[in-house]
């Protein structure tokens, strides 16, 4: 029996991974019982929830299902990969592995030639194509920037890797955290030639695809002889900092770094100075990717608060706890009603708040959350953090 | 009986998989038409995951999985099944240890999760009035959020484990020192018959309150360990307590297990503890997770043989608490057994102490298959049932023992539990825990106890020693209830 044949069989489906697991009576501050599985709470079935999945993959492995199950691809790919149940189960070892299992299932289903799911396998296309998975054309990839692409240098002390959404969609985050750096005088560039990151492909279980993109970019990066990367999505940080080194062993020696994280240590050293105010509540949203998955939660929170004008208060669901936004994992693409679904439920934790505005460090979470602002008609704004920065310093 | 198509998996990893009905395809529509597409499954992947559970029990395949959201739903899921004579499951988190939501004979499992509405909570005659799917969590949480000065009791459970399966299969408790199995906590329930027809038993039947079960005749045991047979409970109002203003804990660590034992029965009829459970060192190990310089990291000669949890409470005042305390420590020392405050116990302690809880070291030891026998007795039989139960473990070495003892209704009665973990990808393992299953049944029902949330061999073992009129009298009810046999049909061995 493989690792991971053997990882499948410890989940007795005791539903612990359904919950917020509290760990000690006398921490006030973990909410009770609260939920943490998008898909589960949305379809209500158990093959929906993590559990469900793990006997799923132990039922293949032992040869009592097969892949071409006509439920089985709606199951594998309504998951955002958020990894909350890993922090919720509590079976040493499995709870390491439930977003790996469910990853491998899935490049199992695309090897099978039976997988991913239709659009997710257009983007996987395009992506070989024209390197972003939004059907975009790689030659307008640069256009939102808000200077001329020739006062972008070969060669930088930091690169900004943009990512696709930023690039196609979410332009207000890309040009916010270009401006800003244009305009602390920071020796940066960006890639003409950047590739999306992978991450979209990794999660669909379309590895080759993303490796390939890892590889180049890499590549790319490595000529410009930058010593630092900074992104602006949570999305490619993971791929970046996590996913490029520990599972297609590319090496590099670049440091990777969140934009909020470089941002506050500008604003420690008092390269950056945030004079004028933001007077707003705001409530501040966890991306998966650099949260759960990276372990950055309180960086973004420091800089948040240390803008002048601006109260920070907390939703129930916070840190590891996160409720996902909704997006991730192939998700937003191929299941938008649990995209919108877990987006609302965000959403309207944040509105119990009090809070204007939700704020996140995550063009996905970004777009997926103002999806469901404007569906449903709520009174909240949404905003990037680098938004605000760039608010105040423009 | 439905047929068998075939059995696929070696003895120990078996899977049985059934017939489908000739008209799978126009019921599949049906269930469509009652429930929408989103919420009917077919297909083997959704299926397997209801096949089994985390026992040793064999799993059985469903043919459909079917999650309806309202009483009227449930209402057209039950007649639709009545009229094609298919089988028919209920279901919310499948974790009750027995394999009673395997689907023995194939047919619908119907997943009630999406019924989790909190439809009332009446402070003043204290209790709520909750649907079938509502978990653990979600109550407590209600409570917590909206009814502080409530309480619910809490099951030694998952949070994401059924109230209303719990209460009905005679679940244990927080409160059970006080109240007994969580069928005391019944006021009144709504169910759908096998044969259509919408019920209310308790007060509710009569007044717009669902204050009581009192003084109709009393209808809820046709459904309280009926293992789902009779029908499906879709509303339950459940018993709320006051929050208590002062809560207290004491432990007692010995290797006086007679001692223990006289202590615990007494403290029962003392009538001062909200609950009283005793631990041998291997649950206090896995689930409290003992620090290890009081436990010991293996039993050893230095690690107490047992742990006695006594849990109490004050409503009103702190002299009500300290009452209690003085009465607890004045038996402790008759019985001279050294108590320990619970905060001197440890961190882990607060796991068993935080209901509901996840038994994280049980649910999650890792090889994944965790099963029980479960028994109720007279208090008078604690020590001898604790004694058989280390015999039957001692005869399976491959098993850690892990036991624990309960309290009842102020020393009514008692519960004895035999929790046995095992490594599911292991047949061999399953298969030897199959035997060590029927052995702990039958020599616990040698000296009187009766095993609860029974599998179906370990029921048809307690029908076969019951009086034969008894079982008659069973197979009567059903018979009438449900003529065509649809609702969980095997259960019981009926």
């Amino acid at each position: 029996m493989t690792e991971i044949e053997n990882w499948t069989h410890m989940c007795t489906r005791c539903g612990t991974c359904h919950n917020v697991y509290k760990l000690k009576l006398w921490e006030k501050s973990i909410p009770d019982w609260l939920t943490v599985c998008p898909a589960g709470e949305k379809y209500g079935f158990e093959p929906y929830f993590p559990s469900g999945k793990m006997w799923i993959a132990r039922g293949i492995t032992e040869g009592k299902l097969e892949l071409d199950d006509p439920e089985l691809l709606k199951i594998i790919y309504s998951c955002t990969l958020c990894g909350n149940c890993e922090i919720q189960c509590q079976t040493d070892i499995l709870k390491e592995h439930i977003t790996e299992i469910i990853e491998t299932l899935r490049e199992r289903v695309v090897e099978a030639g039976l997988g991913p799911m239709p659009k997710q396998k257009e983007f996987g296309e395009w992506t070989k194509k024209e390197h972003n998975p939004y059907l975009e054309s790689h030659e307008d990839r640069l256009n939102w920037l808000p200077f001329d692409k020739s006062e972008l240098p070969e060669k930088a002390d930091i690169i900004y890797f943009v990512g696709c959404t930023s690039s196609y969609r979410q332009k207000n985050i890309a040009s916010a955290t270009a401006n800003i750096l244009k305009k602390l005088g920071i020796n940066f560039t960006i890639s003409k030639d950047e590739w999306c990151c992978g991450s979209p492909l990794q999660r669909t279980g379309q590895s080759k695809i993303a490796k390939e993109c890892a590889e180049h970019n890499i590549e790319i990066m490595k000529k410009t002889g930058a010593k630092r990367v900074v992104t602006s999505c949570a999305g490619c940080y993971r791929m970046l900092a996590k996913d490029y080194k520990e599972r297609y062993e590319l090496d590099y020696d670049f440091e990777i770094i969140h934009f909020p994280d470089f941002l506050l240590d500008l604003l420690n050293k008092g390269e950056l100075k945030l004079e004028k105010s933001i007077n707003r509540t705001i409530t501040y949203h966890d991306p998966c990717h650099i949260g759960r998955h990276m372990g950055i939660y309180d960086s973004p929170r420091e800089m948040l608060e240390k803008i002048p004008g601006i109260k920070l208060v907390e939703m129930e669901r916070i840190k590891e706890n996160a409720w996902c936004c909704g997006a991730g994992g192939g998700v937003k693409s191929s299941f938008n009603d649990l995209a919108l679904f877990a987006a609302k439920e965000r959403c309207d934790e944040a509105v119990k708040t009090g809070a204007q505005a939700l704020v996140s460090t995550c063009p996905f979470c970004w777009r997926n959350l103002n999806d469901a602002i404007e569906v449903n008609n709520l009174d909240l704004k949404m905003y990037d953090l680098v938004e605000l920065v760039w608010e105040i310093i423009k | 009986m439905v047929e068998i198509e075939k059995t696929v998996g070696e003895e120990g990893k078996e899977l049985v998989i059934h017939k489908k009905v000739p008209n799978h395809g126009a019921i599949f529509k049906e269930l469509i038409d009652i429930v929408g597409e989103e919420y009917v499954m077919d297909k083997s992947a959704s299926l397997f995951v209801y096949s089994g559970d985390m026992t040793e029990n064999v799993p059985h395949m469903p043919e459909f999985v079917v999650a309806p959201i309202t009483v009227d739903e449930v209402q057209k899921i039950i007649l639709l099944a009545n009229r094609e004579k298919i089988p028919i499951v209920p279901f919310v988190s499948g974790s009750n240890l027995g394999g009673l939501t395997i689907p023995l004979e194939g047919g619908i499992i119907v997943d009630l999760k999406r019924m989790n509405k909190i439809l009332e909570v009446n402070e003043r005659d204290q209790y709520a009035i909750i649907e079938a799917g509502v978990t653990f969590a979600d109550i407590k949480d209600y409570l917590d959020k909206n009814h502080p000065n409530l309480i619910f009791t809490y099951t030694y459970a998952t949070p994401a484990a059924g109230v209303v399966p719990n209460v009905l299969l005679e679940g244990l408790v927080t409160l059970s020192a006080k109240y007994g199995t969580t069928v005391a906590f019944i006021n009144g329930l709504e169910a759908v018959l096998p044969t259509g027809e919408i019920v209310k038993v308790g007060s509710c039947a009569t007044s717009k309150y669902w204050f009581s079960r009192n003084p109709l005749p009393d209808l809820i045991g046709l459904f309280t360990s009926w293992q789902g047979m009779t029908g499906i409970v879709t509303k339950i109002a459940v018993q709320l307590d006051p929050k208590p203003a002062y809560t207290g804990i004491k432990m007692i660590m010995s290797d006086e297990i007679h001692e223990s034992f006289q202590l615990m029965e007494e403290l029962g009829r003392a009538q001062i503890c909200d609950n009283i459970i005793m631990f041998n060192w291997g649950l206090a190990f896995a689930v409290i997770q003992m620090p290890r310089e009081i436990a010991g990291s293996e039993k050893d000669e230095s690690a107490p043989t047992i742990y006695l949890e006594m849990d109490y409470s004050a409503v009103n005042t702190i002299k009500e608490l300290e009452a209690k305390e003085e009465i607890i420590e004045s038996l402790a020392k008759k019985y001279e057994c050294g108590l320990w405050d619970y905060k001197d116990v440890g961190d882990g302690i607060t796991k068993v102490l935080d209901v509901p809880m996840t038994f994280a070291g049980l649910f999650t030891h890792g090889p994944g298959g965790l099963t029980w026998i479960g028994a109720y007795g007279p208090c008078s039989q604690y020590e001898t049932a604790w004694n058989v139960a280390n015999e039957v473990f001692s005869r399976h070495p491959r098993f850690t023992p892990w036991l624990y003892a309960k309290t009842f209704k102020n020393g009514h009665f008692g519960a004895m539990r035999t929790l046995i973990g095992f490594d599911r990808s292991n047949a061999e393992e399953v298969r030897e825990t199959r035997v060590l299953i029927r052995e702990m049944a039958k020599e616990l029902m040698d000296i009187g106890y009766i095993p609860y949330k029974t599998p179906v061999e370990i029921a048809k073992m307690i029908l076969e020693r019951s009086d034969p009129n008894f079982a008659l009298f069973m197979k009567k009810i059903k018979n009438s209830l449900d003529p065509n046999r649809i609702m969980n049909p095997g259960r019981w061995g009926l």
